[in-house]
């Protein structure tokens, strides 16, 4: 069942080792991209959504990093099982990576053009020519004007917005099934935002892509995402399609989230802030680790992670408000604590 | 470009005549002359011939000026000393010797420098590291007159490879050469380790990793390039210093290099060596750097040496 999937992870912890101690920054993630859909990875910094990109690539710098369980599946192969060298295969042709800084994810001593073909070369051997030839391909395919001048520019030629599209193109050289984008747009202007996720939106509906973009703006989600997984602390706490999250949010952390959105319809209000911090990653909560910021907490969400529980369409949330012995919210509310 | 070289050959000209200037006069403000060591051999009427012969009675603009228009005519003057031979004789003679040690040195430092280095950043903290890092702290602490004993000792002596000193064939070149590299090797793998560590820590190198780039390629394709630039900078007054000669080395090795007159001149206040050999130094130093210039907008596209296009 699950080997249907393009890409599986299943209850993916990784461990990094630092002078204080061992940071659990992934804690037993598990979720799912099929084939041409486009997948949000949501959270706040630190919860553990770049790490687990990273070992999706096998990226994860060991040491100090390490999985500590759980295996990642990519096309029924298991990618945590993979010797380097089959991992190199992986990296570049099968998965691509569009990273989130465009200012410094380019060499600035290499000619643009070999810098996105430098992968297809190593992938598939071509000729000096061949190879020129796709770069111009691959820059008119991203929207930059004059590739063929452009492809023998260095980065520090290309504007931000410009040396963004050449991180997509060179993520984009191997015709990959998958494109993992680590917080895309976040370096990026506002305006200049719209178009890469206008660009990427575009290439994945022409190319069939399967897209898994880590962000911790639910703007980006709601524009580009066919479904989206909610991390926190290094666990998920939400996942479901993007309708149904944005409009049936399950979880105090994902009510949180849309509480704090300025919205731009109806009445003007004050944007409500998660009060609090997430928990520290050297020594976890043995419960959920959104209790201590919950204006639901009940005694059982300190001792015990909730298993997640499922509302149909995939939607699913682990919080204990959704077990049948825990009281209704209408009560909750009542009882003098407040939501929306 | 054209406009841009015009100026900066002015300006190396420029330079070159500040340095005549103040060593001209530094150099007189040293108490003694060229033949105060001989005065009291010498009967007063023959030293006041040969100051005279020197130009040494006229007051100092007027030499100062004589000075300037012989080296516009790159002529470095005579050799007080030694009254055979002028101080250009003397660079002619020496310089072929000092120059191949001391490029034989710098290649030697350079490459294995840069070797280490990357050897050491990419292995950072495991045992490879450390035994580059202890070479780097022997090379800057034993100084050469230790270095070039050790290496006749070793290799010339318990095992006859080379010959213990002299000049001849190359191989009489290899033990100077050697010992000439030692300090710069160590100083050439200390910064290509930090400046490697750094670039591989750089979000392109990253982007390379993520399109299945094999280690090896990503240091050769875009470690190096990127990180050489310290090491670069280093070499400009490396070179100049290593290929005019070094007193010590070839001295121990007896070496018929130009290392020597620099010290020799200075002790026998023998003016226009003092100031040729400054001249020759200055001048080698000088276009070294504009050539180092050259290199850095070779290595690196966003350094240009004009502000203009063209």
């Amino acid at each position: 069942m699950a080997e249907q999937h393009l890409l599986t992870i299943d209850n993916l912890k990784v461990n990094f080792k630092t002078y204080g101690g061992e940071v659990q920054a992934v804690r037993g993630v598990s979720f799912h991209v099929d084939k041409g859909e486009t997948v949000a990875v949501v959270g706040e910094s630190g919860c553990g959504k770049s790490v687990t990109a990273q070992a999706i690539m096998g990226l994860i710098p060991a040491p100090p990093g390490r999985i500590v369980e759980g295996r990642i599946v990519f096309e029924g192969k298991e990618i945590t099982a993979m010797s380097k060298k089959e991992l190199l295969e992986i990296r570049g042709s099968q998965i691509g990576m569009v990273f989130q800084d465009p200012m410094t994810a380019l060499n600035p001593t290499m000619k643009v053009g070999r810098q996105i073909v430098e992968g297809f070369v190593r992938h598939h051997q071509v000729s000096r020519e061949e190879a020129q030839k796709r770069a111009i391909e691959l820059l008119r395919m991203v929207g930059i004007p004059d590739p063929e001048k452009r492809a023998d520019q260095y980065p520090h030629q290309f504007s931000g917005g410009m040396r963004q599209r050449v991180v997509i193109a060179i993520a984009l050289a191997c015709q990959p099934k998958l494109v993992i984008a680590d917080e895309p747009t976040t370096a990026l202007d506002v305006t200049i935002q719209a178009q890469i996720l206008d660009l990427l939106k575009r290439l994945q509906e022409e190319q069939g892509l399967s897209v898994l973009i880590i962000t911790h703006d639910l703007g980006v989600v709601a524009e580009i995402a066919h479904r989206m997984v909610v991390m926190y602390a290094g666990v998920v706490v939400e996942t479901g399609s993007v309708k149904d999250v944005f409009s049936h949010p399950r979880h105090p952390y994902t009510w949180g989230l849309m509480r704090s959105l300025p919205r731009l319809d109806g009445e003007k209000q004050r944007l409500v802030p998660i009060e609090g911090t997430p928990p520290d990653l050297f020594h976890p909560p043995k419960g959920c680790p959104f209790a201590a910021r919950c204006e639901f907490a009940m005694e059982i969400c300190d001792r015990q992670i909730p298993e997640p529980t499922a509302f149909g369409g995939g939607h699913q949330a682990a919080c204990w408000l959704h077990d049948p012995r825990a009281p209704r919210i209408e009560e909750l509310v009542a009882a003098g604590r407040q939501t929306e | 470009m054209s406009h841009y070289l015009a100026k900066r050959f002015l300006m190396m000209l420029l330079t070159l005549w500040i340095i005549v200037t103040l060593t001209f006069s530094l150099m007189h403000a040293i108490p003694g002359d060229p033949f105060a060591s001989d005065s009291d051999q010498l009967p007063e009427q023959i030293r006041a011939n040969l100051r005279a012969k020197y130009h040494l009675d006229e007051p100092l603009p007027i030499q100062y000026l004589l000075y300037l228009k012989n080296l516009i005519m790159l002529d470095l003057g005579p050799s007080i000393k030694s009254d055979t031979r002028g101080v250009n004789d003397m660079i002619a003679d020496g310089f072929g010797a000092s120059a191949l040690l001391g490029a034989q040195a710098v290649a030697i430092a350079l490459v294995f420098g840069i070797f280490f280095g990357i050897v050491a950043a990419l292995n950072r903290g495991r045992w490879l590291d450390y035994a580059a890092m202890a070479l780097a702290v022997l090379g800057v602490a034993i100084p050469s007159f230790i270095m070039a004993p050790l290496l006749i000792n070793f290799l010339a002596i318990k095992w006859p490879i080379f010959p213990v000193a002299t000049w001849g064939t190359w191989m009489h070149t290899v033990l100077p050469s050697l010992a000439l590299a030692f300090g710069p090797l160590a100083i050439i793998t200390r910064y290509m380790r930090a400046s490697m560590i750094e670039v591989m820590n750089q979000n392109y190198i990253r982007t390379a990793e993520a399109k299945g780039i094999p280690t090896l390629a990503i240091v050769v394709r875009h470690g190096i390039r990127n990180a050489i630039l310290p090491v670069v900078t280093f070499l400009g007054p490396l070179i100049a210093s290593l290929i005019t000669g070094t007193f010590v080395v070839e001295k121990i090795f007896a070496i018929p290099g130009i290392g020597k007159y620099f010290v020799d001149g200075i002790f026998n206040r023998d003016y226009p060596v003092i100031l040729g050999t400054t001249v020759f130094y200055s001048s080698i130093l000088i276009i070294t750097i504009f050539l180092i210039d050259l290199a850095y907008t070779l290595i690196d596209p966003r350094i240009k040496l004009t502000n203009k296009e063209g």
